[in-house]
């Protein structure tokens, strides 16, 4: 039996994204958020999710990436941290995957945000990045979101 | 002992089954503090337990701790909660009354009976854009405290006052000094709570309103000022100066060392008509010296027509001041020491001064 780790997967542009399942809390659709001014432009705002206010970080920012067209609802992929829940708003939901330990490698010299990156996996017929969900969320406190 | 009762037991202090004491258990203290603390903020907590299938405890505690009355304000479309405890007064100025807000050194600011509250746009604080606050119908100003710094904060528009539940805000946003917490309003939505000391920091409206303090302080103490009364200023001596109240004075005059006679063993000089006995303050009062040659200044004191010069080293000056009605330090010939015109005084007693040298001088009531 060899070690696999399964992972919940999205996409944000044409890029697939995978967080290790354990950190997920939850999956959910859009949910109507509240704008929080002066902070930086990573953070979209904050949701109420039953009863609970999680703040909502737009990943297509949070990597440098282009906004997502205006009719295009992100959803939330809701994880935990060590100081609460955080939202990841990304563009759509994949499915759960196991990948073999085996299949992982170290991340490309190349590949844009790779400080946010933690491996790649190659599957059948695409890459997997591996997010590294605590950097992901504990940059946006110097309030820079990462250039292109 | 009923079972619930001696479940009970292990809140009690000192109450320990454990066979070995360890350095973080077993002394039997760790649940009656938890009792303790629990009750101490309004809470209770419970234990079942049924032997050999669990144990349960349950913790309540009161959420009054977290549930603070608030005020809802809108900006540009916004809702934001500000405690009520920043909160002092709502002022609502609408069309003529707009022009009560005046600009020092280009920054806003209203004048509130009387005194300048300097004014924060909330709009602008929280860098939304410009909506249409170049020539608005009508403003409101909620005028807000944080230490002891007052300051109106001009907003959209004024809700409700509603008892929210304050949450904390994230590590990712505890950076921002506008915002105090969150917290779910009434539809399910998220509205962020404003921290009143942050934005008045921000909006940095500190210096004005420290200025403003000081003119109100400066308002009450003269409104516990005494009448003016005129002195005269003299000295006695080389240093330091005395005052005697002007309505004391009948005159002030001027005689040639010449004219000095004596008469009972005292000094006199002959003065309009009559003999004016003299006083020498310069003698009379502590270390007092005086020019010995040339004229004598005198002033004359007169009482039931009864009149006594007082001579002095050199008549300084009349001003108009307050004197305070406490006196200090009373010794021969002074009534006490003020502050007059800037300068420590001691304040003549011209009736001891008097009695001393003449003890009859108050007695006499026929006219001289």
């Amino acid at each position: 039996m060899s070690d696999a780790k399964q992972y919940c997967t999205f996409f944000v542009a044409d890029r697939f994204f995978g967080v290790d399942v354990t950190r997920v809390q939850e999956v959910i659709r859009y949910q109507e958020m509240t704008r929080v001014p002066l902070a930086s432009s990573v953070i979209s705002g904050l949701i109420n999710l039953r009863g609970q206010i999680v703040t909502a970080l737009d990943m297509r920012a949070r990597l440098g990436l282009p906004p997502r067209p205006a009719d295009q609802l992100p959803m939330n992929v809701v994880v935990r941290t060590a100081d609460g829940a955080v939202s990841l708003l990304v563009d759509e939901i994949g499915d759960v995957v196991e990948v073999q330990d085996s299949s992982r490698e170290g991340v490309p010299e190349t590949l844009t945000a790779r400080e946010l990156i933690a491996g790649v996996c190659k599957l059948k017929d695409r890459l997997l990045l591996v997010l590294d969900t605590e950097r992901a969320i504990a940059d946006p406190i110097a309030g820079q979101p990462l250039a292109g | 002992m009923g079972d619930r009762e001696s479940l009970n037991l292990i809140f009690a202090p000192g109450f320990s089954t454990a066979e070995k004491v360890t350095s973080v258990s077993g002394r039997g203290v760790g649940m009656d503090v938890v009792k303790t603390n629990v009750e101490k903020i309004g809470g209770t907590v419970d234990v079942q337990s049924k032997a050999g299938h669990g144990t349960t405890l349950k913790i309540k505690i009161p959420l009054t701790l977290a549930i603070i009355p608030a005020l809802v304000v809108t900006s540009h479309t916004e809702r934001f909660a500000i405690p009520q405890v920043n909160l002092l007064e709502l002022v609502r100025l609408e069309g003529e009354q707009l022009r009560a807000i005046e600009h020092i050194h280009g920054a806003p600011v209203y004048r509130l009976r009387g005194s300048i509250l300097p004014l924060v746009y909330l709009n602008r604080t929280l860098g939304f854009p410009e909506s249409e606050s170049s020539d608005p119908k009508a403003v409101n100003i909620v005028v807000l405290q944080a230490d002891d710094r007052q300051f109106g904060l001009v907003v959209d528009g004024v809700s409700d006052t509603e008892e929210i539940v304050v949450k904390p805000l994230g590590k990712e946003l505890k950076g921002l000094s506008a915002f105090a917490g969150a917290t779910i309003m009434g539809d399910g939505k998220v509205a962020l709570i404003l921290d009143v000391l942050g934005i008045a920091q921000r909006a940095n409206v500190i210096s004005e309103v420290r200025d403003r303090n000081m003119g109100e302080d400066a308002k009450k103490a003269s409104a516990v000022e005494e009448e003016k009364r005129a002195v005269l200023l003299f000295r006695v001596r080389e240093e330091g100066r005395m005052a005697i109240p002007l309505s004391m004075v009948a005159r002030l005059e001027e005689f040639p060392r010449e004219r000095l006679e004596r008469a009972s063993g005292r000094h006199v000089v002959q003065y309009r008509g009559k003999i004016l006995p003299l006083i020498d303050l310069c003698k009379v009062i502590d270390g007092g010296s005086r020019d010995e040659h040339g004229p004598l200044q005198v002033v004359v004191y007169s009482e039931q027509g009864r009149s006594v010069g007082l001579v002095v080293d050199r008549i300084l000056d009349i001003v108009e001041e307050t004197i305070p009605a406490e006196h200090r330090e009373a010794r021969d010939g002074v009534l006490g020491s003020a502050v007059i015109a800037g300068k420590v005084t001691d304040l003549l007693d011209v009736h001891g001064v008097i009695r001393s040298t003449d003890p009859h001088f108050f007695e006499r009531t026929t006219a001289a």
